[in-house]
């Protein structure tokens, strides 16, 4: 009969089928550990890449809104949460001349109807091309003509059913390009020049639709954007602004972008500190799991030792047995948190109501490989002392306990 | 009446799999609410996702009862093919709201895209589970 040796590694996959409950125990506390610490990793990635975007795509240093509106403007900013409010046109004026100011300029903000084009309403911003310097040298990463009238561009989240056409108020309009992901509310929006925002708004007039009384878009504007001479203090700029004008509330774009950045912290500590507990916890519970289950296997190990297995050969087995636990779970808990944060990530993003973008393809790899090897290492880390323990225990005393 | 392990075991993934596709869309991972102009085709999804889910629990709870492997397997084939169904239905056949923030796209599509691939991945290996058993046999 020919000589059969079984390895370490096969008698570890025997024990784990024939001791099915164990291993499925085990291999459900490893797949948590990987799905917690996958999972919460893309979590915080998605939250760092969205912030990056925004602090990309906010191209003024200071906006102007009135006095009422400045959680609706980062309802827009922020949740793509559509609205319009007005304010008269002539302000730009006094604020071009403040000293400070490098350039300004306005935007006019409609809405589209619902289940119109979109579904959803969306926000629609009217720009001026010849001083706009926030939404042209975004649109220029995708498109680098000048926008024509009658075309619009639409943010990536904006779904177009068929063709080329995005319909507004019965009337369709080109769209010339689609923008590039940003995480931030801007991605629902629809982005035109003035003189095209204006057609829809009488468009709408026409239909019936009133946005907000005597919102002519030739003597109101929605919001001012300004961008400040380098090294002129905002402060100053924003103080100059407020004297100068009655009526309106000065937003800071760094300011909103620290709010936005304190708030991503705190999501990401608790992120954090989760993963670290739970992290703790699983090395805790899995060590104890095999230091209890080799002390309840001690008499198998003794009859293995007698057949001939070296010392070495039992420690090989337990640390066989956590490898294969750590890594079957680990693979689990990874394709179980990609089926959470990967289709639901747009939900995610919105619940958060902060900046939320997916990492790129290689980054999420260089993730799953990292948590894979932290879920396969942290098993054998773990039944280390079960594996001394085994390996020293004296077989005569362990064959004769019980006798 | 003898009783299989994995016919109680398929039987409970399919039957949980079947309510949560049937009563889902209208509650926990509910589709959008009707608009002025009627309802979206988000609801139609709905509607027809509690067809099909309804299908699927059905068939699971025939699985629990059965011990003839080969009509467990017959069973298993046209509940992979619901599931494969019901995926069209959701991204194709009709889909949901264009909006890519509204709740259906964003939650009640991707739910239901989860369960039936957890379905069709469950009823893959267990299908090939139950055709090595048999062949083995």
């Amino acid at each position: 009969m020919k000589e059969h040796r079984l390895s370490p590694f096969q008698l570890a996959i025997r024990n784990l089928r024939r001791g099915i409950t164990r291993t499925t125990g085990l291999v459900i506390l490893a797949t948590l550990l990987s799905a917690v610490v996958f999972g919460g990793s893309i979590l915080t990635f998605c939250l760092q890449n969205g912030l990056k975007n925004m602090k990309e795509r906010l191209g003024a240093d200071i906006m102007v809104v009135p006095v009422e509106n400045q959680s609706e403007l980062e309802a827009i900013l922020l949740k793509g949460e559509p609205s319009c409010f007005y304010f008269k046109k002539s302000l730009e004026e006094k604020v071009k001349n403040l000293k400070g100011v490098e350039k300004c300029t306005s935007q006019f903000f409609l809405t589209s109807l619902d289940a119109e084009c979109c579904d959803a309403r969306v926000q629609l911003i009217g720009f001026d091309p010849d001083t706009d310097f926030s939404v042209q040298p975004w649109i220029q990463k995708t498109y680098k003509e000048r926008l024509s009238d009658g075309a619009v561009i639409i943010g990536s989240d904006i779904h177009l059913e068929q063709g080329k056409k995005l319909k507004l108020f019965d009337m369709e309009y080109d769209v010339a390009a689609k923008l590039d992901k940003t995480g931030t509310g801007l991605d629902q929006a629809v982005y035109a020049t003035t003189d095209t925002i204006k057609k829809m708004y009488e468009a709408a007039y026409a239909k019936g639709q009133r946005f907000l009384e005597e919102a002519d878009p030739d003597f109101y504007v929605s919001s001012i954007l300004i961008r400040v001479e380098e090294g002129f203090d905002v402060k100053e700029l924003v103080k100059s602004i407020r004297k100068e004008l009655g009526g309106v509330q000065v937003v800071e774009s760094q300011s909103m972008i620290t709010g936005t950045a304190e708030n991503m912290k705190q999501v990401a500590l608790f992120l954090y500190l989760f993963s670290g507990l739970f992290l703790m916890t699983a090395i805790i519970a899995l060590g104890l799991a095999f230091v209890l289950s080799a002390n309840e296997r001690k008499r198998e190990f003794a009859i293995l030792r007698t057949l001939g297995a070296t010392r070495k050969k039992l420690a090989g087995i337990i640390l066989w047995e956590a490898g294969l636990i750590s890594l079957i779970g680990g693979i689990i808990g990874i394709v179980i948190a990609a089926m959470i944060v990967f289709p639901f990530h747009v939900y995610l993003g919105d619940k958060l109501g902060m900046p939320y973008v997916l990492p790129p393809l290689a980054q999420i790899l260089g993730t799953g490989v990292v948590t894979l090897l932290v879920a396969v290492m942290i098993g054998p880390l773990a039944a280390v002392t079960a594996a001394i323990k085994i390996s020293h225990a004296e077989t005569y005393l362990i064959m004769r306990e019980g006798n | 009446m003898k009783l299989s392990k994995n016919g109680i075991l398929s039987g409970i993934i399919f039957l949980v799999l079947g309510l949560l596709t049937a009563i889902g869309p209208h509650t926990i991972f509910a589709v959008c609410a009707p608009m002025e102009k009627g309802f979206m085709k988000c609801h139609w999804t709905a509607q027809a996702q509690s067809g099909i889910g309804g299908g699927i629990a059905l068939l699971g709870i025939v699985l629990l009862f059965l011990s003839s492997e080969k009509i467990r397997i017959g069973i298993q084939i046209a509940i992979l093919t619901i599931f494969v169904q019901g995926l069209l239905i959701t991204n194709w056949l009709i889909g949901v709201c264009g909006g890519e923030h509204m709740k259906c796209h964003s939650l009640t599509k991707p739910a239901l895209n989860v369960i039936a691939v957890a379905g069709i991945a469950f009823g893959i290996v267990n299908l090939i589970w139950l055709l090595r058993r048999k062949e083995q046999v």
